[in-house]
């Protein structure tokens, strides 16, 4: 007994535990505080997500008289669906739709493709120069490609690799106003954040078991093979991830579609929807700004709305995926 | 004597190369090239002419230039630089507070979870820059306008703190503080699921020990979760700086395009994206060096 006392008394955690256990008898209580505290604190910060889609969507819907009215703020007395349909015309709408899809979609798939090709080098396999190349794709990410704006715009003006084309030609051929120089660059792993894919690849293969390869080698498979048969179907998670993340940021990306396109006929969604001022007045001075503001707030809807819709039916596989491509841990 | 190459491990080593070789290529055509052509570009004058571009050397008359004489440069790279150091540290506390909540268990999390990733989806450049160029906004204070989405601006809500306590030095940083912290929730879409990722990775059994231990919640947080998790907060630092670094509604990026584009300096738009890299990268390197000596790395 005296020994029992002795190490009760000497356990630093003693006195925490007899005061814990005050407190906790008042347990319901303090869950119920905890669980409060939240709910109320994500109720505030979803309210603060939310509003600006919440805003753009109820503007969107207002007609004129409402945006005067001062008793309507966000249930519009007069629902109308004629912004959403002016919205469209202006913005040229299927067309752009088109365009920005085809270049998602391609640039997407070419970034799996090579991005996954790499990240497994980068695994699997080991070599001299492997760190001083990783490190090197990381610089990649770093450099913003602002500061390579002009070399870039001129390189597209006048392509010509190694010299061929000018045999045929005299100079280059220009290429711009093509979705050539999105595309050409994810052939060799250097699209728009490829260095995050490969790094998101590594990562994903470094994770896979050594056994799976070394069954695959024993039972005959060359580096190639392996990839393609054993590793490449595993891949599924990192390969959603890729996809996702990259289909969305060449989707809402302003900045390359700016330098390269120059035909209307070929303006990405989102680059319509910074002109889309100029589309509505067609240059002219408008006095009044409420006639714009509507159409302007419809059209940024029905531009975020493929995203949105996308988001929904994906959205478990954005959340989750990363967790389970395994980047990190 | 057999060669090197003709090992298992040499031939893997080959095998690789093929892998990862067509990247290099890429990189030298589109990164390496174009690269070291900005940085000769830098020292020199580029005029249009009817055969292209033609270019004089002109030594480090751009970068005087720059320091010197423009009226824009330094006063928007140090508002460019301000903003970004003082979002930093909120942006990536506020995510790792919300990833902490988030890691819970409870009713609704995939749904909670969603709508703080909603951001990334929809945030694109063309987005943010309609909506700050939005009349009645701009009315409002064309200074704050570039740091929030004008339509959270909460007027009202200044007009009363005015009224109440009549001393506008007092509400404008409130005012801006507010606004802020808008734009912090809504740029932490990204750090918040990589900081998600990096607490599951965390082993239970870490946590199960102390509860044996008796640890409180408080001690499991500061003594188990932030140190496990301090190489995510490094990898969220970098990319957080890149990522606000390149934001198209940069007020440093909208000037260099501006340069470029519409007033054609080409020579002088690279000089001052150089110059704007240079100091961001130092402000990097600054940040990391101080954070990486606090890092607890767990297999080390």
């Amino acid at each position: 007994m005296n020994m029992n006392a002795l190490m009760y008394n000497l356990t630093s955690n003693n006195k925490l535990k007899t005061f814990g256990q005050k407190l906790t008898r008042s347990y319901t209580w303090k869950k119920l505080g905890f669980v409060a505290f939240r709910w109320i604190l994500f109720a505030g910060l979803i309210y603060v997500l939310i509003y600006p889609l919440l805003y753009i969507f109820s503007t969107s819907v207002k007609t004129y008289d409402d945006l005067i009215d001062p008793t309507t703020v966000w249930i519009t007395k007069n629902f109308t669906l004629q912004n959403i349909a002016d919205a469209y015309k202006y913005l040229g709408y299927a067309e752009a739709f088109k365009n920005t899809f085809i270049i998602s979609i391609t640039t997407s798939i070419m970034q799996i493709i090579m991005c996954s090709i790499i990240g497994y080098g980068f695994a699997r396999f080991k070599f001299k120069e492997k760190g001083l190349l990783f490190g090197l794709i990381m610089f990649t990410m770093i450099i913003p490609p602002q500061t390579m704006i002009i070399p870039q715009y001129i390189f597209y003006k006048d392509f010509d690799i190694l010299g061929i084309v000018s045999l045929f030609n005299g100079k280059g051929i220009n290429l711009h106003d093509t979705y050539v120089p999105f595309i050409l660059p994810t052939f060799f792993g250097m699209g728009l954040k490829s260095g995050l894919f490969i790094y998101i690849f590594r990562q994903f293969f470094r994770g896979m078991p050594q056994e799976l390869e070394d069954a695959a080698y024993i039972d005959g498979c060359g580096p190639w093979r392996t990839y393609h048969k054993v590793m490449l179907p595993n891949a599924a998670p990192a390969i959603l991830t890729v996809f996702l993340f990259s289909f969305v940021w060449h989707w809402n990306d302003v900045f390359e579609p700016t330098m390269y396109l120059q035909s209307q006929s070929k303006y990405t969604l989102p680059m319509k929807l910074v002109g889309i001022v100029g589309y509505i007045t067609k240059g002219f001075q408008v006095k009044d700004l409420l006639y714009i503001v509507p159409i302007k707030y419809a059209g940024i809807l029905i531009v975020i709305a493929p995203m949105i819709v996308l988001y929904a039916v994906g959205q478990k596989y954005f959340v989750e995926s990363v967790e389970r491509a395994g980047i990190v841990g | 004597m057999k060669l090197r190459s003709s090992s298992l491990e040499g031939k893997k080593a080959i095998a690789g190369r093929f892998f990862v070789y067509p990247w290099v290529v890429g990189m030298l055509i589109f990164f390496a090239k174009p690269l070291v052509e900005s940085i000769i570009y830098t020292f020199n004058e580029l005029k249009i002419t009817k055969t292209g571009l033609a270019s004089t050397f002109v030594g480090t008359k751009n970068y005087m230039y720059a320091f010197t004489r423009d009226p824009f440069f330094i006063d928007t790279l140090i508002k460019t630089i301000t903003t970004m150091v003082l979002d930093l540290p909120l942006i990536v506390l506020f995510s790792l507070f919300a990833a902490v909540m988030l890691n819970q268990e409870f009713k609704g999390r995939g749904l909670v979870r969603s709508a703080f990733f909603l951001p990334v989806i929809i945030t694109s450049g063309a987005l943010v820059y309609v909506l700050q160029s939005d009349m009645t906004s701009a009315q409002v204070n064309a200074e704050t306008v570039k740091n929030s989405m004008p339509m959270v601006q909460n007027l009202d809500f200044k007009q009363m703190m005015l009224q109440v306590t009549n001393n506008i030095r007092f509400v404008q940083p409130l005012i801006d503080v507010m606004d802020r912290v808008f734009i912090i929730i809504w740029k932490s879409g990204v750090q918040i699921l990589i900081f998600l990722a990096g607490l599951q990775s965390i082993s239970s059994a870490l946590y199960e020990a102390a509860d044996v231990e008796g640890a409180t919640g408080w001690e499991k947080f500061w003594k188990i979760t932030f140190p496990m998790i301090s190489p995510i907060i490094i990898v969220n630092v970098v990319y957080t700086i890149i990522d606000s670094f390149t934001d198209y509604n940069n007020e440093m990026l909208r000037y260099i395009l501006n340069t470029a584009f519409a007033k054609i300096q080409y020579a002088y738009s690279a000089t001052i994206a150089w110059i704007y890299f240079i100091i961001v990268f130092g402000v990097l390197l600054a940040i990391v060096g101080l954070i990486s000596r606090k890092v607890f790395y767990m297999n080390e």
